[in-house]
């Protein structure tokens, strides 16, 4: 069998070719080769959210997102209440009628007087007082009698309550020869309430009781007995009353605004910035603001904000019972301003200045009340939703390196840019957004003089992702104006040619400035657009490799 | 080029290769030759000229190659004054158009007899037949992957990379055969013949629906398709292979699947025969009809039909990257999607047995014999023949009787698909033996001699290789003829029923 089959090789060998590594190669293949690279989907909420030193919120009014800057303009109390030191004299004397009648008192028998008195003095701040609470204090008497008798005195607080009951006093005098007789009597007024009922000032209401009992001596005509009542350290913890309209407490605040310092007018337009203020008063006093300064500031000049969004600030509610937060809130717009605080921020203020006093009670409103817990907390927050425009906004970045290096490096070994007869990037993007996107790379040498781009001037297939399609339709007015309804889809192709690699490779190319230039849609007109949290920026990046390899030896 | 494109329509028509079926390997230049008693494989119902009795092994052995994937003398080309020959990748893009498989198949018979028997009007055949094969199929999108990539919209219909075709094929059996032909009158004949397959090795790889989709607009890939490997007695040849060393026991395993096998099942032959006219004559037949139930040494691995999508890294994935650990944030990535794969497929393992079929046949023929009373008959004959799974075989014969020491067939025609080739038989009567030589391929006869030189040590070392030749079949064998002695004449064949002459009443009986 091996014979004839080397008999029939012999006969039948048609032809004979030779081989070697280095036999020529005729025709090509022309592979392509794609695979989607990465893809990514980013709200509106994940771009801000990357800009961490920044708080946004959704606008309440319209949902759009919005930037907000708050800062905190007075948190304290909005009054002091008073420390009460007061003192009071008295001389209880007894007339001839009442000495004799004392001395004609047989040994040992009693007699009992009493008489009543008012103790009063004015609180400064209150026009009128209806109670006042009583966090610490001291209430004492001092008497003093040269009638030669056992005296027993009470001295009874009509309108002062220690644990609901009115403040007592007691003194026991006992005559035992000399005179004069001398006692003492404390009380502690902590926790105390005193009711007053609107007098003009605070009106304490003494009850004296004194009980005489005979030693049998004879009572001296004009013997006295004098008392001397202190109020000391008495902390009032809370005042009802009418507190009289006047100034308070000095507010001034300045407010760092790096972010309205360094960006462009002509690139970027608001329109619709707010200073919301949000007054939190736990006092039962209505409290109004008196401006001294509004103002948005730089290094070299100052810009006052007036108009009646300023001029008429509303009074602060006060809180309906003790304990309780009433809330005001007053925004400042453009609609209440002069000038409107976007030309304001236009003018790249790099501060804000709030100054001014608060003024209780400006209306003179009655039933007010204050307690040592009572706090006025204003907090300011500048709002700026992103309502507007922007166009030419332009971010850059440089890429160096040897990119003509890193271009061949890219694709060989096994294959040469003889090889690749382009590569191309795609990107895909669904664009929810209402801003679009251009690029450019320009090609830089070893002194980042330009020596190439990717795209001339103009180019009609220049990079471009378009905007999120908006309904113009929608009236301005409507909260909806401006917002995209609905997602436009780019594809772009990024193409790199061998002829535009091998060009890269020759210049000896030694980095690429990408530059990103932002537009909104309609920018160029003024129209404005609105961005949502919600709104949704797809972009897909997938990478496509023609070849056109000729295996040459 | 004209031819070229011949070929390749040709290659393109052949129908999607499921569950590549092994099959005996039979000369179809052997069907009008009953001078070989081999022709009985491919005409049940006829008879030799002979009993015979075959030498073990040598009684009938052939081979056979499949190759429509590897033609490299079609890629080159080289002038007379050229050093080198030249390779030109547009043929080779286009010769692996349509399928693409490397087939052998080794078939021999251990044992053979045939005997006549009541006067010739019936015939006993039996044996014991060895076969063996292996193949496989590569899709044509795999092999054209480096031509295409999978993103030339030019080249690729619909984007798409179809590798449905791929699959593997191995096995081993052993046939113990009875066969029986009966001449019922002058024009009918039938033929059956029973077969206990023993089967020793199989293994076979098949996917479906394997593709691999690229997107249009976003270059996302899209793979789906699920596979089946099954297997009945090769783990300790996997062993062997992988490792190199074995057992003792698992050599000692594998001798004895050799002799018991590791499955075994049942195959039916039938034919029929009808002699129109004494010059015409038409035959049908059905071979393999049954199969081989895998029961030992069972492996079985098949995942679940799966579409996997990959559409690029999530960028809400890599949020936690750092730069300095991309490359091994990205290996894990990669595994991470490897792994849900993996989930997907579902991969299952079992030892359940399994049953393959033997691939039915089915052949239809007619032969025109001018002559029929001649020594010298010539015949024109023609068969039809069918694989399931394989495109139409067809094949014209001229055969030529040269007195009782030979017969030849010349052939022409086309064999599972593989392009057109002339073939030949001959049946030589030797004395006591009968050999016979049979060929289906005239390419087999072009050869081509590929001289590599070595860069190192700059010597040549020839390769040879048939030109394009994409199916060779060769059949020997080597037989000892029963009653060769020679005769005047063999009695023809007696019908079931002789003309009996009834003596007139004048004439006297004859006793």
């Amino acid at each position: 069998m091996v014979i004839l089959m080397t008999v029939i090789l012999c006969g039948c060998l048609e032809q004979r070719f030779e081989l070697a590594e280095e036999m020529p190669v005729s025709g090509e293949a022309n592979p392509a080769f794609a695979l989607a690279l990465a893809s990514g989907s980013w709200t509106v909420q994940d771009a801000l959210d990357q800009l961490e030193s920044l708080d946004w919120e959704s606008d309440p009014v319209s949902g759009s997102a919005m930037f907000v800057q708050p800062f905190e303009v007075l948190a304290a109390a909005p009054f002091e209440l008073p420390l009460i030191n007061e003192s009071l004299s008295e001389v209880f004397q007894l007339d001839a009628t009442m000495a004799q009648a004392l001395s004609n008192l047989p040994e040992g028998e009693q007699f009992d007087i009493g008489f009543e008195t008012t103790w009063e003095w004015e609180l400064p701040s209150m026009d009128s007082v209806d109670s006042l609470w009583v966090e610490q204090g001291m209430l004492s008497v001092f008497v003093s009698s040269d009638i030669p008798m056992d005296q027993t005195i009470q001295l009874m607080c009509t309108n002062l309550y220690a644990e609901g009951s009115p403040i007592v006093l007691e003194l026991d005098l006992d005559y035992t020869g000399q005179l004069p007789l001398q006692q003492t009597a404390i009380v502690s007024t902590t926790d105390a309430r005193g009711l007053f009922g609107n007098s003009a000032g605070v009106e304490v209401l003494f009850d004296w009781d004194i009980v005489f009992e005979s030693s049998g001596a004879f009572v001296e005509k004009d013997a006295n007995i004098s008392f001397e009542v202190n109020w000391e350290e008495v902390m009032v913890s809370g005042a009802f009353g009418k507190f009289g309209s006047q100034t308070t407490v000095d507010f001034d605040v300045a407010q760092p605004l790096p972010l309205l310092a360094e960006w462009n007018p002509d690139q970027l337009h608001f329109a619709d910035p707010r200073i919301r203020l949000s007054a939190l008063n736990s006092s039962g006093i209505p409290i109004g603001i008196q401006w001294e300064q509004f103002a948005f500031i730089s290094d070299e000049e100052t810009w006052d904000i007036g108009g009646p969004d300023i001029e008429s600030f509303p009074t602060i509610s006060p809180a309906t019972s003790v304990g309780a937060w009433e809330e005001t809130v007053h925004v400042i717009d453009n609609s209440g301003t002069t000038p409107t605080l976007t030309e304001a921020m236009e003018l790249q203020p790099d501060s804000a200045i709030i100054s001014g006093q608060l003024v209780l009670n400006p209306a003179n409103e009655n039933s007010n009340f204050l307690t040592n817990e009572s706090t006025l907390q204003i907090q300011a927050a500048l709002e700026v939703p992103l309502v507007g425009w922007g166009r030419g906004l332009t971010w850059k970045d440089t890429i160096a390196g040897a990119i003509s290096q890193d271009l061949n490096a890219g694709i060989n070994p096994p294959l040469d840019w003889q090889d690749v007869a382009s590569v191309t990037l795609r990107f895909i993007a669904n664009n929810g957004w209402p801003i679009g996107l251009d690029m450019q790379a320009r090609f830089l040498d070893s002194n980042d003089a330009v020596v190439d781009s990717l795209y001339s001037v103009s180019d009609p297939g220049a990079f471009h992702i378009a905007a999120g399609q908006i309904d113009e339709s929608t009236p301005s007015n409507d909260s909806s104006y401006g917002r995209v309804v609905q997602s436009t889809q780019t594809i772009m192709d990024l193409i790199l040619t061998r002829e535009q690699a091998l060009e890269l490779l020759s210049m000896d190319c030694q980095g690429v400035e990408i530059a990103l230039t932002l537009a909104t849609q309609g920018a160029q007109d003024d129209a404005q657009v609105r961005f949502f949290f919600e709104d949704e920026f797809d972009l897909k990046l997938s990478a496509r490799v023609e070849c056109a390899i000729t295996l040459e030896p | 080029m004209k031819r070229r494109q011949l070929h390749s329509i040709a290659l393109m028509l052949c129908a999607i290769w499921h569950g590549l079926q092994a099959q005996a390997q039979q000369a179809h230049s052997l069907t009008f030759n009953d001078y070989a008693p081999q022709h009985l494989d491919l005409q049940l119902a006829s008879q030799p000229q002979s009993g015979f009795f075959a030498f073990p092994g040598i009684g009938n052995a052939s081979v056979a190659f499949s190759n429509s994937m590897l033609h490299p003398a079609t890629w080159l080309t080289q002038s007379s004054n050229e050093d080198l020959a030249t390779l030109n990748l547009d043929e080779v893009y286009s010769a692996w158009d349509g399928s693409n498989r490397l087939a052998a198949d080794v078939q021999v018979d251990w044992f053979q007899f045939g005997k006549f028997f009541k006067g010739k009007r019936s015939f006993v055949h039996g044996g014991i037949r060895e076969f063996a094969h292996i193949s496989i199929a590569l899709p044509s999108d795999l092999l054209r992957l480096p031509f295409t990539g999978n993103a030339n919209s030019e080249l690729l219909e619909g984007g798409s990379l179809d590798f449905s075709d791929l699959g593997f094929k191995t096995e081993q059996r052993r046939s113990f055969y009875l066969g029986w032909q009966r001449n019922w009158s002058e024009k009918w004949s039938t033929g059956i013949r029973l077969n206990y397959l023993r089967g020793i090795r199989h293994a076979q790889f098949s996917v479906q629906n394997v593709g691999w989709q690229t997107d249009a607009s976003n270059w996302d890939w899209s793979f789906s398709g699920e596979g089946m490997i099954q297997s009945s007695g090769m783990w300790p040849l996997m062993q062997l292979i992988d490792s190199g060393n074995v057992t003792d026991a698992q050599v000692q395993q594998i001798k004895d699947e050799l002799l018991t096998g590791v499955g075994n099942g049942f195959a039916i032959d039938l034919g029929v025969e009808y002699r129109i006219h004494p010059s015409w004559m038409a035959f049908a037949q059905i071979n393999d009809v049954g199969g081989i139930q895998w029961k030992e040494d069972v492996k079985n691995y098949t995942t679940q039909p799966t579409s996997v999508a990959f559409a690029g890294l999530e960028l809400s994935v890599a949020e936690d990257w750092a730069m300095g650990e991309a490359e091994d944030s990205l290996a894990t990535w990669g595994s991470a999607i490897a792994e849900d794969l993996e989930e997907d497929l579902a991969l299952s393992e079992n030892s359940i047995s399994y049953r393959t079929g033997t691939g039915a046949v089915w052949s239809v023929g007619t032969e025109f014999i001018p002559w029929p009373d001649v020594r010298w008959k010539p015949s024109l004959g023609m068969m039809l023949r069918k694989r399931q799974g394989l495109p139409l075989s067809w094949r014209t014969s001229w055969n030529q009787q040269w007195g009782k020491w030979m017969k030849t067939s010349l052939t022409f025609g086309v064999r599972d698909g593989l392009g057109s080739s002339a073939g030949m038989s001959v049946a030589l009567n030797a004395g006591p033996l009968l050999i016979t030589v049979a060929a289906d391929s005239h390419r087999m006869l072009n050869w081509t001699a590929f001289s590599w030189q070595d860069s190192a040590t700059a010597e040549r070392m020839p390769v040879y290789l048939p030109t394009n030749a994409p199916s060779i079949q060769v059949q020997l064998g080597i037989v000892w003829r029963m009653g060769w002695m020679s005769k005047s004449a063999s009695p023809p064949p007696k019908p079931e029923c002789e003309p009996f002459a009834l003596p007139s009443s004048t004439s006297s009986p004859q006793f």
